[in-house]
Parts: C-alpha cells; sequence; structure tokens
C-alpha cells in the first residue's frame, strides 16, 4: 500500500482513538487547529494565524485567505497524508541505499493539494 | 538482511545555534536517566545500558539503550523549551517543562499514532515505538519514547559529496522515494539534475 492510495475525509493531524484503537483525525499538531471538513477552511486558519504573525508577509496571506476556496482541485477531499519535509535528509538508507527508514513523521498530517 | 557495515553513530549539531546547545546539554541534568533504563528493561525483561553516545537536536536528546542480548533501541527524551530572548536556561530557574502544555503532548501523540498508523496501512518502513509518556511529570522527568534503532545513515550523508547520490542507485533510490508520494518525483528531479 502506498501512502498516496490512502484518503482521509478531513483536514488534520492523525490520532489513534485510546478507547476503540481506531484511527480518526484531530486536530493539527502545529497548533492550527481543526480537524478542518475543507481545504478552504484550512487556507484561512493558515492565513488567518500569518496574517497576525509580527512579520507577517501581510498581502500574501490576505489573498491566500480570500481565494481559499479556489486554491485546491478538491475543496471537500479526499485529503491525504503527505510529510512537508520529505526529501534525502529525512530519510535513512544503508550503502547501496536501500530505504531503511522515514524519519520526522511529527510533521506529517492529512492535506489538500 | 546483512549487517549495515558503515553505520555510524553521529549527530550533525553544525545547524544548531551554540546557545541552543548548550541548553540542551545542560537539560540532560534534569533528566533521570536510570528511571529510563529501568522501564526499558521491563519492556523486554532483559538489563541494559545507555551507550557512550549522546545526540543532541534544539529539542531532542537521543541515546542508545544496549541491551545484553545486543538488541539496540534508540532513546529520545524531549528537553525542555529554552527562552533565548533573557538568554537564562530554563534549568537554572527551576522551570523545566512549564512550557510543556497539552498541546505539546498531543503533537507528541500524534507523532506515535501517525508512525504506527504508516506501520499498519502502508510498507513504508518506520520505526516501531516500544514505549512512550507524552507527559513530563513522569519517573524520567521528561517526555520520552523508546524506539528501534534503525542502522542507516540519512540519505544526504551517505554519498561522499551531499546531495549527490551515485548515478548506479539513482533508479533504485528515486523510485522508493516516488512510491511514497507522487509529488517526491518534482522535487527529486530538481534536486538531482
Amino acid at each position: 500500500m502506498k501512502l498516496w492510495t490512502l484518503e482521509f475525509d478531513k483536514i488534520g493531524s492523525i490520532f489513534r482513538n485510546p478507547d476503540s484503537g481506531k484511527y480518526e483525525i484531530g486536530p493539527m499538531a502545529n497548533r492550527l487547529g481543526g480537524p478542518f471538513e475543507t481545504a478552504a477552511d484550512y487556507y484561512r486558519a493558515w492565513a488567518t494565524k500569518n496574517m497576525s504573525a509580527p512579520d507577517a508577509t501581510s498581502d500574501l496571506s490576505r489573498q491566500i485567505y480570500e481565494l481559499a476556496p479556489f486554491i485546491s482541485t478538491d475543496n471537500h477531499g479526499p485529503f491525504r497524508l503527505f510529510h512537508p519535509d520529505f526529501a534525502v535528509h529525512n530519510v535513512l538508507v544503508d550503502e547501496e541505499y536501500n530505504l531503511l527508514s522515514v524519519n520526522r513523521l511529527g510533521i506529517c498530517f492529512c492535506g489538500s493539494f | 538482511m546483512p549487517e549495515f557495515t558503515k553505520f555510524r553513530w553521529q549527530s550533525n549539531t553544525s545547524n544548531i545555534k551554540d546557545e541552543y546547545l548548550t541548553h540542551s546539554k545542560s537539560s540532560t541534568q534534569i533528566i533521570c536517566w536510570g528511571a529510563l533504563k529501568d522501564a526499558a528493561h521491563k519492556v523486554r525483561n532483559v538489563s541494559c545500558q545507555f551507550g557512550q553516545q549522546y545526540g543532541f537536536g534544539a529539542r531532542h536528546v537521543v541515546r542508545e539503550l544496549v541491551f545484553d542480548d545486543d538488541v539496540n533501541w534508540i532513546a529520545r527524551v524531549n528537553l525542555p523549551e529554552m527562552n533565548l530572548g533573557t538568554q537564562e536556561h530554563n534549568l537554572s530557574k527551576g522551570i523545566g517543562f512549564s512550557t510543556w502544555t497539552g498541546e505539546s503532548a498531543a503533537a507528541l501523540q500524534s507523532e506515535i499514532d501517525t508512525m504506527s498508523f504508516i506501520h499498519e496501512y502502508t510498507d513504508i518502513p518506520v520505526p516501531q515505538v516500544f514505549l512512550y509518556d507524552t507527559g513530563a511529570n513522569n519517573a524520567v522527568g521528561a517526555p520520552y519514547m523508546l524506539m528501534e534503532c534503525i542502522k542507516g545513515n540519512p540519505a544526504l550523508d551517505v554519498a561522499a559529496h551531499p546531495n549527490k547520490i551515485p548515478a548506479q542507485y539513482h533508479a533504485k533510490y528515486i523510485e522508493a522515494e516516488a512510491s511514497i508520494v507522487v509529488i517526491t518525483l518534482l522535487r527529486l528531479t530538481l534536486i538531482y539534475r
């Protein structure tokens, strides 16, 4: 099973329900809030947070806020789990470049494209 | 699987600010390493010792646990946040993990749950987590996880020249990465061209 084939109905981080043992989409681990039902909700939350940052690039954030419903081609999902910093520094390999492990999974979340 | 002979313990601290590194190193004093060793012993019912090596980051310290039957684990312990503005170590003020909130614990929980999710639902290799505590009020004195020791090196460092994977391994490596996420192909094309 490849990561791309897994589909989710919300944007957020993965949590395992301690009672049922089942996996659920919960709030974003990076404290952006959520879980979000639509890509637009996610982009609005992102823009709101970045607009209020002291060194904010406010024009960009404001534009993203306004364009939020149009950024993703699939506003209502399905969403996919992905690794925002997936590159050579976050994978462990042996000397023949066989992939042994993917690291820094704390930043993975289910998101839109 | 053959043992990876060129595995070497390394901790790249060159991109960490000196003040963070000093903080990280002094932070290890508040960690009760004995309690962590006991916890590991309890899980496997085999005695273990810490290796000599430390790995320091700005937010974690990592140590190797060596069991008597030659099984290796990794202990990853969270460090208290540092207040760079005041140049004062939270430790000396006895604050420790006062900034470790429910949100911090939830983020760590999600990291662990994401790892087990990927392990269960995909064939992507991720380290197994054997024991963890997302809270700071425990016998260890800090949030921690005990995990599988993967005897590999970052792909970034294996090549003699950073970012340059030898030609004979390109196809294999790119295929493996591509199976993880499609957009990676775009990125690899940019990096390795």
